[in-house]
């Protein structure tokens, strides 16, 4: 059976229709990249899948369980939540924002224990960026802020994590390191879901690659089956070739620029 | 430092500073005096003239205490829902008016000046109206489907310019002898107004509000993340929101009922608070809770002390607030951009 299960998923605002019968599995432990132009509806995708919309039709399911019948606080206990990298107006420590991940599991009235302060530093041990524990969330770099949120999405201790583009607006290398993070996190049995714009980026770390186009799974399976040039030139309309570095691993680079 | 220890230190600031605040007044009280009736008054240790004796309870008991008290529940109260609706909206420069409870609680206390007779009642359609803003600016948002922020600030935008016009209507058909002077004293706001049942009345609730919001600040914290973080987090967003949304306006409209307007405390306090203990709303809510206290009685000694006249604690909250905001603008908007 697989872990997570989305089938017949539609969903819109109002009269328009932003996905159409939405069908894909995901297996435990595995990194899904969810590819797609702009307004493609990825986005809408992750809001659903963290519950924070309810489908229209169909249904998602968790090990079997609709998560339209579970309350948010459950669902937070399974699925922890990554965003686009970005900025608080207050200078909270990284601390206090990893310790927010130990709310899905507090009372309604509630203080954080030491074994909470514990399982942040663990968190952040595991991240390696202990060093910036008592550093404001504003005056971090971009890739430590990413990897702060990494850190609460850890102490929140769900087993799923779902990333809304987690590498846009980062530098290279920041991108680099959090791909490899991120495979990190795959291999210690975490299932990942990302949305994202690059492509290479699904060859390198992906298990499978979700290709959504005008609200509808354009194409699903394994990165090396499916991101070819003519998948690619239909989904973003550009002209690529993906080129076989050696046994293990491939890139994408523009037709444009293959043959000067 | 510890967070709890700097936040028993401003504990005891607060009280220190009531106590010399209650030795503060026209006619003079040493402190040797008020620490000799209070030693007779709590243990029965030491005598002094029964003549004496019953001067100083009136003046304590009376007249300096609840005054001293209500500067204290007003500082706290307003300063809290400052913070938190800083948090909540996630940005620092809003203030507990934001939503209209001030609006509506003036609209409502010149309302109530000219169609009754009664200081009651004057008190009640303050109250009232601070909180019929506040319904109709979450309605406004929720009309166009939930409370996301940007709507709650549209909706707050619109009452808080509704009741302000209202109030206009009222203060045009005021008789300009009695009602139009005593609606525009309340709009400067005096603790002179507050009398010690009016207080006691109020202390009980607002002290309530206070702690309630300082019990759910961990979820305010996850707030000022956004929306989706904070539900992502499993934290039923729209709900502790409207809870804290009634809680502040409770508490804020409850200071206009004993003082009428008293401006900018909620704006720059948390400010202050937040170099002195940190944006950490865990600490920060307490710690603005006693410094605005700690705040007010101190403006308060300086509105009724310094010129012979006393004046309006509106407009000295105002004349230091401002001065205050225009330095600290830079530190202010830090991490808001």
């Amino acid at each position: 059976m697989p872990y997570i299960n989305v089938s017949g998923l539609s969903f819109g605002y109002s009269d328009k229709m932003i996905l159409d019968d939405i069908n894909f599995n995901i297996k435990r432990g595995e990194i899904t990249t969810i590819l797609g132009p702009n307004g493609s509806g990825k986005s809408t995708l992750i809001r659903l899948m963290l519950g924070f919309l309810k489908p229209w039709k169909g249904c998602i399911r968790i090990d079997g369980q609709d998560i339209s019948n579970i309350s948010q606080r459950e669902l937070a206990r399974k699925i922890a939540y990554v965003p686009q990298i970005h900025k608080t107006a207050f200078p909270y420590t990284v601390t206090d924002i990893v310790l927010m991940g130990s709310i899905p599991n507090k009372s309604f009235f509630f203080k954080y224990s030491k074994i909470d302060l514990q399982i942040a530093y663990e968190s952040m041990e595991r991240l390696s960026i202990s060093h910036l524990a008592d550093r404001p969330y504003t005056e971090i770099s971009g890739g430590e802020r990413q990897l702060a949120i990494l850190a609460r999405a850890l102490a929140q201790g769900s087993s799923i994590l779902i990333m809304d583009e987690p590498a846009g607006g980062l530098d290279y290398g920041n991108q680099l390191r959090l791909l490899e993070v991120i495979s990190n996190l795959a291999e210690e049995g975490y299932t990942v879901i990302q949305s994202s714009h690059s492509p290479e980026h699904a060859l390198w770390v992906s298990d499978g690659v979700i290709m959504i186009k005008n609200g509808t799974v354009f194409c699903d399976g394994k990165p090396a089956d499916i991101i070819c040039n003519q998948n690619l030139f239909t989904l973003y309309g550009a002209k690529v070739d993906i080129v076989q570095i050696n046994d293990h691993v491939k890139t994408c680079v523009p037709q444009r620029f293959s043959f000067q | 430092m510890k967070k709890s220890v700097l936040l028993i230190l401003l504990l005891s600031a607060v009280i220190i500073i009531s106590l010399v605040s209650l030795t503060l007044g026209k006619y003079p009280v040493g402190l040797s005096d008020v620490s000799c009736f209070l030693v007779l008054k709590f243990f029965g240790i030491g005598n002094m003239l029964q003549a004496d004796y019953t001067f100083i309870e009136n003046l304590l008991f009376n007249i300096r205490l609840p005054r001293i008290l209500a500067a204290i529940l007003i500082g706290a109260s307003l300063s809290v829902s400052g913070a938190s609706f800083q948090a909540m909206f996630v940005n620092p420069l809003v203030s507990p008016s934001l939503l209209g409870v001030l609006a509506g609680a003036s609209f409502g206390a010149a309302f109530g000046m000219i169609f009754s007779k009664s200081w009651f009642a004057v008190q009640a359609f303050s109250f009232a109206f601070g909180f019929i803003a506040v319904i109709i600016s979450v309605t406004i948002a929720r009309i166009h489907k939930g409370n996301s922020i940007l709507l709650l600030i549209l909706g707050g935008v619109i009452s808080g310019a509704l009741f302000t016009s209202l109030l206009s209507v009222i203060k045009y058909i005021a008789d300009p002898y009695n009602q139009l002077p005593a609606i525009t004293q309340w709009l400067m706001g005096s603790l002179s107004f507050s009398d010690k049942h009016a207080v006691l009345i109020v202390a009980i609730p607002q002290t309530a509000g206070i702690i309630l919001i300082t019990l759910l600040s961990g979820y305010i914290n996850a707030l000022s993340m956004g929306d989706d973080e904070a539900k992502a987090l499993g934290i039923p967003v729209e709900k502790i929101r409207l809870i804290l949304i009634f809680l502040s306006t409770m508490i804020s409209a409850m200071t206009v009922v004993i003082a009428g307007i008293i401006g900018w405390v909620g704006l720059i306090i948390p400010h202050i608070a937040r170099m002195i203990v940190g944006p950490d709303n865990k600490v920060l809510i307490p710690a603005c809770a006693l410094i605005g206290a700690a705040y007010l009685v101190i403006v308060d000694d300086v509105s009724r002390l310094l010129f012979n006249v006393e004046i309006p604690i509106g407009i000295t909250t105002s004349l230091i607030g401002i001065p205050f905001f225009a330095f600290f603008l830079k530190k202010a908007r830090r991490g808001w951009n």
